[in-house]
């Protein structure tokens, strides 16, 4: 019985620090996909003057697809205004995500220039945030590469530690 | 109320949207009749009827930069940079035939105007179907079963448009119809499904002059119609098109005959007896239907 208990707690410790860092990969993975489709935007703007709505329609992405955000920004097309769609996309599954403060705030300035001035304008907005989420997104990186491994290695040891205790 | 202008409505600052509404509703017989909406910066707004401005909507409704600028945006559906090119020429067309124009501070290079910042107005032209109302111009331009070609004048906000796009349903559906090109670089022309049951080749956006020259060359067109000629390219391309034998129906803008002759590239075309007869547009007394002043040119 006490070694059934011990295997228990050994697993639940370790679970807990598998989802801990599955978490911490989980706001990378936000933080690249959110990136991705600034890049994304930015080419669609730049090269083809394309209007946001045939933008967001057209584009893919498995994560912002699972959190909410393409269903969101597309059902905004059907507005009898269309107007802000990615921010009012971005406000409504902004409290699920996992990204920090400052890369919200980076989207949100993206998200609140697009189409609204001409595109040289809309150019210098979508580099600034781009270039500043390219060097959170590799600082990110890094931070997460240690965390992960912090956070399996802790829970390892926990559950390690309560079996020893326990045997 | 006219579903146009309703339509456009939703579009504008909240207080001004109300305050037209509410003016539609005290003179119901108005709204049909409404053929433009203009907002000013810290100026007031006005609708025009039947030629009229009126300022007094149900009080008197100045709008903020920020509103023009906001409604510009709702009005390019959160795509100000697709209608950039046109923005720089000064109007931006939206689907249903609405034509804003757009005017601010221009920041230029070389003569070339570069982009639009500081909007200050914006002056939506409201689209108006009016069924028969190209009857009276028919005698006008039909000889012997023949179409001849005709330059139709007038100031802007007579009715070119409106007059043309109903001279080309009524051409191009009846029990005979003609193969119509119309040349619509403005979206203004073809609206709606209007033409769903027309035999009418559209050339939507192209410059004029391309586009002349396409459909002479590639559609094996009865009848040219076009909106609004000025430019040498443009005149060039319809001398080129008249010598392969389509009539040409045109307008351009001037107030009377002398004035229109004395644009260089109409005189161009007038001197080289492109046009066999200038039409002179005017409104009738009521401001519903048109009165024609015809001068043969050949």
């Amino acid at each position: 019985m006490k070694y059934i208990g011990a295997v228990m707690i050994f697993f639940t410790c370790t679970l807990i620090g598998t989802y801990a860092a599955d978490r911490k990969k989980r706001a990378l993975d936000e933080c690249r996909a959110f990136l991705d489709m600034m890049i994304y935007v930015k080419n669609q703007i730049g090269y083809f003057s394309a209007p946001t709505k045939e933008i967001y329609r057209a584009y893919e992405n498995n994560i912002l697809e699972d959190i909410g955000f393409l269903p969101a920004i597309r059902s905004c097309g059907n507005d009898e205004v269309y107007i802000d769609a990615f921010v009012s996309a971005f406000d409504s599954i902004e409290p699920k995500l996992s990204v920090s403060p400052d890369i919200k705030r980076l989207i949100r300035t993206f998200g609140s220039e697009i189409g609204k001035s001409m595109q040289p304008q809309q150019m210098k907005t979508f580099d600034f945030c781009i270039d500043n989420m390219n060097e959170r997104e590799k600082e990110l990186k890094t931070q997460t590469q240690k965390d992960v491994k912090l956070c399996r290695v802790l829970g390892i040891s926990a559950g390690a530690a309560a079996v020893i205790l326990i045997i | 109320m006219n579903v146009q202008t309703e339509k456009i409505l939703k579009y504008l600052p909240y207080r001004l949207s109300e305050n037209i509404g509410d003016y539609l509703t005290k003179y119901p017989g108005v709204s049909e009749s409404v053929t433009e909406i203009r907002l000013h910066a810290s100026a007031p707004a006005s609708i025009t009827v039947n030629g009229v401005n009126i300022i007094d909507i149900c009080g008197v409704y100045r709008c903020t930069p920020d509103e023009i600028h906001s409604t510009l945006i709702k009005l390019c559906e959160d795509s100000v940079h697709t209608y950039e090119n046109t923005i720089k020429e000064g109007y931006v067309t939206l689907d249903g035939g609405y034509r804003i124009g757009v005017c601010g501070s221009a920041n230029t290079v070389d003569e070339k105007v570069n982009g639009i910042y500081n909007i200050s107005s914006l002056s939506i032209r409201i689209p108006h179907i009016v069924v028969g109302c190209s009857r009276g111009l028919l005698p006008l331009i039909l000889s012997n079963g023949k179409i001849r070609s005709a330059l139709i004048y007038s100031p802007p906000g007579v009715g070119k448009t409106t007059l043309i796009r109903d001279l080309a349903l009524t051409l191009s559906s009846k029990k005979s119809p003609l193969r119509v090109s119309v040349v619509d670089s403005r979206r203004e022309i073809c609206i709606g499904d209007a033409f769903r049951d027309c035999i009418v080749d559209v050339l939507t956006s192209y410059p004029k002059a391309k586009a002349i020259e396409i459909a002479t060359r590639t559609m094996s067109p009865q009848l040219i119609i076009c909106d609004e000629i000025g430019t040498y390219d443009e005149a060039a391309a319809i001398l080129s098109a008249q010598s392969g034998g389509v009539p040409l129906i045109a307008t351009a803008h001037a107030d009377c005959l002398s004035a229109l002759k004395r644009r260089p590239n109409i005189g161009l075309l007038t001197d080289n007896d492109v046009f066999d007869i200038c039409i002179g547009l005017r409104r009738d007394a009521g401001g519903c239907g048109f009165t024609f002043d015809a001068e043969e040119l050949k």
